[in-house]
């Protein structure tokens, strides 16, 4: 069944015309196409501005099918995030190609590099702490998240051992990696409350339309995880861009986005944890950045931009071994 | 003999004229293709200067810990060595409380390997 048809059955409309709008520039992992709809009948008889997202080419391991992307936008909704409005999701390939999903268009920059540049926004930052704490608001279990990977009695663990796995699987050794990650072993927390974590919540998948949040984005690596690592995620180096020394997402202080964060979910970070989730944020985004430069090495996509991920390595070490006192 | 100038000095020149010359008639999506290049060629005269490794005293560094045998081209050591330093650093054998000595090496190791390879991929990382 083609597009239009599809529209009119979803929406329970008389009538459907689609427009056709730009490719949306979707960061290296998702292909986002914005759509001029105008729907005759029903319930959501009007004009809308939707972005039709499909399943990529080629994805990053542990990303989740879309359905499952669509879900957890839909429970993030609910829980009171703001979030582009998820409309319908398709799994019938005949419809477009492929799977996808009909959400609301959002308005503004979500680029890093760009939003970095306009200088501190601690509002804005102030503003995600509040959202994030919105996120972990959603605690296992969940019936309509039953996808979701059950989580063991340490998630700091069970990430210790997923990236051993991964490193296992390269052709090189990593040792600064390998020393992190068994610092990471040794000085695993005690684990504390298990919620909903975003797993991407950073500069750079929101974004931001005259000094307002219009929506938290990419949601394709969200599960059941420790509160601290979403909050060490954002302020991770090595998601600052423009701005390293403003050490919350490169828009703020740390304070202001712990401080809304603490006032919206009750909850008191351990900035001990903090730090010890922030190495761990790095050896993710080595192994992700090893996994990118791969993509090129094996031949099956020669890009110099995944090229030059591999060349990113060196920065994520050196992080790792300052927070773990090795430099 | 090759003759002069080197690869080192090739690289040099023609990244010269790539940001002198022709990034400034670009477009946006172009000019970001041209940091792209650069970048990439920077990396690989810095890596052209160096030797075999980033971290000069790198297979020296590894002897203290294991052995590297008499006919291993230093290529092939260095991927073995590091292999053998990789698994005992996994398994805790640098550990706090283990073999004082050792666990110094590895520290100094690890640490003047990041640096070498940051200065050789991004030499502007650390201010």
């Amino acid at each position: 069944m083609p597009l239009v048809p599809w529209f009119r059955e979803v929406a329970g409309a008389d009538g459907v015309a689609v427009e056709d709008g730009d490719l949306l520039s979707g960061g290296a992992i998702q292909e986002n196409r914005a759509l001029s709809v105008r729907i005759r009948g029903g319930e959501h008889e009007g004009e809308h501005e939707f972005v039709l997202r499909a399943e990529p080419l080629s994805t990053v391991p542990e990303s989740r099918p879309l359905e499952q992307q669509f879900r957890l936008i839909e429970a993030a909704l609910e829980a009171g995030v703001t979030v582009p409005e998820p409309m319908w999701y398709c799994g019938d390939p005949t419809v477009a190609g492929k799977p996808f999903y009909i959400m609301r268009r959002i308005y503004g920059e979500a680029l890093g590099v760009r939003i970095t540049r306009m200088g501190p926004m601690p509002e804005i930052a102030a503003t995600l702490g509040g959202e994030l704490a919105h996120i972990h608001t959603i605690r296992p279990p969940s019936e309509r998240l039953d996808f979701l990977e059950p989580i063991s009695a340490s998630p700091a663990l069970d990430a210790v051992a997923k990236y051993r796995a991964y490193l296992d699987r390269e052709p090189e050794p990593h040792p600064a990696l390998e020393w992190t990650l068994r610092w990471l072993e040794v000085n695993a927390p005690p684990s504390g409350e298990i919620v909903l974590c975003h797993r991407d919540f950073r500069t750079g998948n929101y974004m931001v339309n005259d000094g307002e949040l219009t929506g938290v984005l990419d949601w394709e690596f969200a599960g059941w995880g420790d509160p601290h690592e979403d909050l060490a995620w954002f302020c991770a180096r090595c998601w600052r861009f423009s701005g390293p020394s403003l050490e919350a997402g490169g828009i703020s202080d740390r304070k202001t986005f712990f401080d809304a964060y603490e006032r919206a979910s009750g909850r008191k970070i351990d900035l001990r944890q903090i730090a010890y989730w922030e190495a761990m944020a790095h050896v993710r985004w080595a192994v992700i950045a090893l996994h990118q430069a791969m993509r090129h090495r094996s031949g099956r996509e020669p890009s110099l931009e995944l090229a030059l991920i591999g060349r990113r390595i060196a920065e994520l070490e050196y992080e790792c071994l300052k927070l773990t006192g090795a430099l | 003999m090759r003759n002069r100038p080197n690869a080192v000095e090739l690289i040099g020149i023609a990244e010269k004229l790539l940001s002198d010359e022709v990034a400034p008639d670009l477009t946006a999506r172009q000019r970001y293709h041209v940091a792209l290049i650069s970048s990439a060629m920077g990396i690989a005269r810095r890596e052209l200067e160096g030797g075999v490794s980033a971290f000069r005293g790198e297979i020296e560094e590894l002897q203290r810990l294991y052995t590297a045998l008499p006919s291993e081209p230093p290529e092939a050591a260095l991927d073995r060595l590091n292999r053998l330093f990789a698994a005992d650093l996994r398994a805790g054998r640098f550990d706090r409380g283990a073999n004082e000595r050792d666990r110094k090496t590895a520290l100094a190791l690890l640490k003047n390997d990041v640096l070498a390879r940051l200065a050789e991929d991004n030499p502007r990382y650390v201010k």
